[in-house]
């Protein structure tokens, strides 16, 4: 069976990750915001006698490579060299999508078009003459609506036609004499040049045909610095006089290839796309309130209450079913067990430990699932957009938001969303200070203390933890822009996508894929973190006061006192470093019984806030820390943070303690 | 339009100061909640500008809190009967003012898109 090398690209936001799962039956996140694909995924399909490897590149709007997603892509192109590059393109919206597919095809790749949203298309009265722009463009085109699968068997047809014959012709976008002439000198110097570095990007393509070497030229004339780092001195030196020679004649030269391009896709677009309502879509109109100067915010922050609300409202009887099941399973090892050291490990430890943080499964599944719904319906990108006002004001990339917003899920993949963003600084920026977004991690913390100590006022409660994490980034920005980088971010430029009807599969799909992590967590890392928390409360002598655990809780204790926290509270932190489900699980197994009232008599009300507010700032977990140190390619970022992080948690709560105090 | 939606607007500012004055514990018919009140306030503002898009997005946030009010007291009944053996519920948890509110938000909507479409 012959395997065909197929990529997928296309600008953000126009069903890549659709179109990918429609192709391979995985089940990708997908979602209705720029930036979902950070890294390339791969999966396989099949056509006739053709084994299809499909790879899905993060959504790039042309292959300049100024973030890192963008490099990603274009590094694959050029590297891989796939068989068939399928560009995905928007066609509610040709005129910008087809900037990257002109890029596509100056690089001679072999590109199939997948026309996806036809459906909106037609919604808004737009006739795309499909043969005529297959005609303009010399390559298949084949329409589809990814989110129904529709088109995808003439889809792959296409792709293993491409991978067989070719485009079906090529096509050249005239940049005029002076330049034509430009690239040719360019391009003779390349011919004799002898690659210096043999792994970088672009070795194959100077070592290849003259076709290629065009594009190197290209590349050399628009100002690339990444061009200019793999070719040879000279050549960089005589590129960059050729540059200077003819942006004396036509201006800017980045902005003189850009300009030629769209030349020729508004002449394509004239041709091939008739009428388009010009009146105003449901989108806009709706934008006008949402995106509003004045009401913007407050709406976000009413959307915000209501998720939360029902997120611990709506719980609550699925919360109790798993509770029983856990006490009735605990009881039952208890009785059933002859051996009491045994019965006490799987019936107060394990059981006492998972079963606290399981309980919270419901909780942290709703609560995906109404982000997920958020995402899909494209609100969340109009929440990026209203809050960049205030991002920007505080020294934050809008860009942020988003990684910003993924934190509330796992500061993980948060922090690998920042990739999309361009400006190192603003990204290094948002690294930083993400782990100060409340990840799900947390929640379970929240929940059982405000249950306990704020019946009645749990939503508010819990959002208050959520708003006084984005504060305290916002306030650790401004910080850290100041002591370390200065100046002012970047400007942000964000695409709107249009406002969907969610599809509940995909945000059954994605709530599953978020949510199972949690899942499979306490099976592994909390079963494990309990275990230990166990044998070291109930060794040397099986008595808890005496035991490891103590001794560490009690010689530790005494920093927290001015907080007012017992040993056992200061000793669920210190397991907490692992990760932050921990923190329940081990005062599960700390206190025993009925964790509610024990708590109840152990913290008052002000200090149970404090422990809150310590559990959301404190240290990242392990994960996140790692996932630091591989993003800034440096240890001493995730140990800054970690320090950052501590003095903090410990100022907020001694703070909340204090002020709590006098009121 | 416009009555309609300064009517809407002073019901949703009413309803708002009802619950912060619950809050402060002055009187007990509304639902005592800070948030909720902030939600009112925002509805109410929302509402203040007689158009389309104003009012559908008045009502989709009118229609979300009354639905998670909905489904927030079934669950409580759910939980206290599973906990308790019965359950019994008053019109204070299922917020009875923000479903009255919501409904006509709906009816208003369905009212005047009718007319839009109609007039083109």
């Amino acid at each position: 069976m012959k395997e065909i090398k197929v990529a997928i690209i296309g600008n953000p936001n126009v069903g890549k990750t659709t179109l990918f799962n429609a192709l391979t039956g995985e089940k990708q996140h997908v979602g209705n915001w720029p930036g979902v694909t950070v890294e390339k995924k791969e999966g396989y399909g099949r056509y006739n006698d053709y084994r299809l490897h499909y790879i899905d590149l993060p959504g790039v709007y042309s292959l300049s490579a100024y973030s890192i997603d963008e490099r990603i892509a274009r590094n694959f192109i050029l590297t891989e060299n796939p068989d068939v590059v399928i560009d995905i393109v928007d066609a509610t919206n040709l005129e910008r999508n087809l900037y990257l597919t002109l890029q596509l095809l100056e690089l001679k790749a072999n590109v199939v078009i997948a026309l996806n949203f036809m459906d909106e298309a037609e919604k808004r009265k737009m006739q795309i003459d499909v043969n005529k722009l297959q005609e303009f463009l010399g390559v298949r085109v084949v329409p589809v609506i990814a989110r129904e699968k529709r088109g995808m068997d003439e889809l792959k047809k296409a792709v293993v036609e491409t991978a067989e014959h070719g485009v079906i012709r090529k096509i050249e976008v005239g940049y005029g004499r002076d330049i034509e002439w430009a690239i040719l000198e360019i391009e003779g110097l390349l011919a004799e040049e002898r690659i210096r570095c043999r792994h970088c990007p672009f070795a194959k393509l100077c070592l290849g045909s003259d076709r290629e070497r065009h594009w190197v030229s290209t590349r050399l004339l628009e100002g690339d610095d990444e061009a200019n780092k793999v070719v040879d001195e000279e050549i960089a030196i005589k590129a960059m006089e050729l540059r200077r020679k003819l942006e004396e004649k036509y201006g800017d030269m980045a902005a003189y290839f850009a300009k030629k391009r769209y030349e020729l896709i508004g002449k394509i677009v004239h041709q091939c796309i008739r009428g388009g309502e010009t009146k105003e879509t449901f989108s806009d109109r709706i934008d006008k309130v949402m995106l509003d100067k004045y009401l913007g915010i407050p709406i976000f922050f009413v959307i915000m209450w209501l998720a939360f609300k029902l997120t611990f409202d709506v719980a609550a009887p699925f919360t109790t079913l798993i509770e029983m099941f856990f006490e009735i399973l605990g009881e039952w090892v208890k009785s059933g067990i002859p051996n009491g050291m045994l019965a006490s490990l799987i019936g107060e430890g394990i059981m006492g430990g998972v079963g606290a943080v399981l309980v919270f499964v419901p909780n942290i599944f709703l609560l995906f699932f109404i982000l997920s719904l958020l995402e899909d319906t494209g609100y969340m990108a109009r929440a990026a957009f209203v809050m960049d006002r205030v991002m920007y004001k505080i020294g934050l990339h809008g860009k942020a938001f988003i990684p910003m917003l993924l934190g509330f899920g796992c500061n993980v993949p948060a922090i690998m969303a920042t990739r999309t963003m361009e400006d190192e600084r603003d990204r290094l920026l948002t690294i930083l200070v993400n782990p100060l977004m409340s990840c799900s991690a947390r929640l379970p913390v929240y929940i059982l203390f405000a249950g306990v100590f704020f019946a009645g006022m749990e939503a508010g409660v819990i959002m208050s933890m959520y708003l006084l994490g984005i504060l305290l980034a916002v306030a650790m920005a401004l910080l850290i822009r100041k002591i370390f980088f200065g100046g002012k971010p970047s400007p942000f430029i964000m695409e709107m996508p249009p406002y969907r009807v969610p599809i509940l599969k995909n945000i059954i799909s994605t709530t599953w894929m978020r949510g199972k992590m949690f899942i499979r967590k306490a099976g592994t890392i909390i079963l494990v973190g309990v275990v230990i928390i166990w044998f070291l409360a109930n060794f040397p002598e099986g008595n808890i006061e005496n035991s490891f655990l103590a001794l560490i809780g009690k010689s530790i204790q005494p920093l927290f006192s001015p907080l007012g926290w017992s040993w056992r509270a200061v000793v669920a932190l210190l397991a907490g470093v692992v990760g932050k489900e921990i923190v329940v699980g081990s005062l599960g197994t700390l206190y025993g019984g009925n964790l509610s009232t024990a708590l109840a008599g152990d913290f008052t009300q002000v200090q149970a806030f404090a422990y809150m507010a310590f559990v959301l700032i404190y240290i990242p977990c392990i994960a996140t820390i790692a996932a630091i140190w591989q993003e800034t390619g440096s240890k001493k970022w995730a140990l800054f943070t970690i320090a950052y992080e501590i003095l903090l948690a410990y100022g907020v709560a001694l703070a909340i303690v204090l002020i709590g105090g006098l009121i | 339009m416009k009555i309609y939606s300064y009517t809407m607007a002073l019901l949703y500012a009413l309803a708002g100061t009802g619950s912060i004055l619950a809050a402060a514990g002055i009187i007990s018919f509304f639902p005592p909640s800070i948030p909720l009140a902030f939600s009112f306030m925002v509805i109410s503002a929302v509402y203040a500008r007689p158009d389309m898009p104003h009012i559908i997005v008045g009502t989709i946030l009118s229609v979300s809190i009354s639905t998670i009010y909905i489904l927030g007291a079934g669950a409580r009944l759910m939980n206290e009967f599973l906990n308790e053996g019965n359950a019994s519920l008053n019109i204070e948890e299922i917020n009875g003012m923000a479903i009255a509110l919501s409904i006509l938000s709906i009816a208003g909507m369905w009212y005047y898109k009718t007319r839009e479409v109609k007039n083109g």
